[in-house]
């Protein structure tokens, strides 16, 4: 399968997600906290990414996950797998 | 580091005599253990002494046992039922809530053989070693969502583990009972309400993952038991809200929001059991020395 681009995906979910809110630019070391998507808001993002994916990231993987960047690296491994 | 004890009044501080309208006559704020293993339909309060009278054999506590420590005690249910059912000669517990502590001190007062402080569990010091450590849904205080992220919550529960070995005697027996965090929810009306849950309700705390424990309780315990009982914390929080519901009237008179609060959050934990979001494990832990 081609690469994808995980970042840009992120970026147009977490704008979709947080409708309204001003997100600032997105890097793969942005902190998502720091970016003011808090956990919750992120599992959303998270879903619609692994639906678009077609990939599931393992629940036990999720509360380690601080940067865009680290959701990448899960994202990656998961359809290495595959 | 975990809940502070500002947070830990907004969980517990609303008021006593709020929580005493739905939990069991004596005030168990954790998961019951039906004997009904098929419908669960054991009376309430019998099924919460009936969890009592089980973690009490995990941590090994019999005619031997000459004390007892509470780690999070509550509004003290357990400290009492040790005192009294048990006849443990010498309990002590503590929690981080004035209002449970003061709930604990009244409850005890003619009761010689129990002490119970208000204080953080980082901070005690024990003057002697027990012979029984229990901790029922206290280690859920431990870690914060923040530290979870950094992933320092094996760290810090091996630490709990740590203080608890240190706080008692050689080749004795710890009786602990976590709500355990399982798969996480990804729909929007789903998270949503675990936002309430998370943000409202239970500030800055966040249920361990059963494998994170059981890789923490090394070096300090050993797992001898480990039991999984997702389906009787559904019921518990069936009755909870049910006793809730039946005070409705009152409740939204003298406690305004709490009511709305507390039927959304029970509600909340209802489908958290029924989806394996979250579950409820009891483990008998032995020292190692
Ligand atoms: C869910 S309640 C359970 C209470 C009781 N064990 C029971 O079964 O009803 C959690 C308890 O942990 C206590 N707690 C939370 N963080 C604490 C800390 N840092 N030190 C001591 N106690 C703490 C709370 O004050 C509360 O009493």
């Amino acid at each position: 399968m081609s690469e994808v681009d995980i970042l840009s995906m992120f970026n147009t979910i977490a704008r979709q997600v947080e409708k309204g809110k001003d997100l600032p630019t997105i890097t793969r070391e942005s902190k998502i906290t720091a970016l003011g998507i808090d956990s919750v808001s992120m599992m959303e993002i998270i879903g619609v990414m692994e639906d678009e994916l077609d990939v599931s990231i393992p629940d036990e993987k999720l509360a380690r996950l601080q940067t865009v960047g680290d959701i990448e690296t899960v994202i990656r491994e998961q359809r290495g797998n595959a | 580091m975990g809940s502070s004890q500002q947070d830990v009044e907004v969980s517990y501080g609303v008021s006593n005599e709020f929580f005493q309208l739905w939990l069991d006559e004596r005030m168990n704020y954790t998961c019951a253990v039906f004997k009904d293993r098929e419908n669960y339909s054991d009376n309430f309060e019998a099924a919460q002494d009936n969890k009592l009278r089980i973690l009490s054999e995990f941590a090994h506590i019999g005619p031997h046992t000459e004390s007892v420590l509470d780690i999070g005690c509550g509004w003290g249910a357990n400290i009492e039922y040790q005192a009294l059912v048990n006849k443990v000669p010498d309990v002590h517990g503590f929690t981080l809530s004035p209002e449970q502590h003061k709930k604990c001190a009244d409850r005890t007062k003619n009761v010689p053989s129990v002490t119970a402080t208000c204080q953080n569990y980082l901070h005690y010091e024990a003057p002697k070693k027990f012979d029984a450590v229990m901790s029922i849904c206290m280690v859920e205080h431990v870690v914060s969502p923040e530290d979870a992220r950094a992933g320092r919550a094996v760290e810090l529960y091996r630490d709990y583990f740590r203080r608890a070995h240190s706080w008692s005697k050689p080749g004795t027996y710890f009786g602990l009972q976590a709500i355990t965090r399982c798969n996480v929810p990804r729909k929007k009306e789903d998270l949503d309400d675990l936002r309430h849950a998370t943000y409202v309700i239970f500030p800055n705390a966040v249920t361990p993952r059963v494998e994170d424990l059981i890789v923490a309780a090394n070096p300090y315990y050993e797992v001898i038991e480990m039991h999984s009982r997702r389906f009787d914390y559904h019921k518990t929080i069936w009755h909870w809200r049910d006793r809730l519901h039946k005070n409705e009237g009152l409740v939204k008179e003298k406690w305004p929001g709490a009511f709305e609060d507390y039927d959304r959050y029970l509600t909340t934990c209802l489908k958290a059991f029924e989806n394996n979001w979250q579950s409820l494990h009891q483990f008998s832990l032995k020292r190692l020395d």
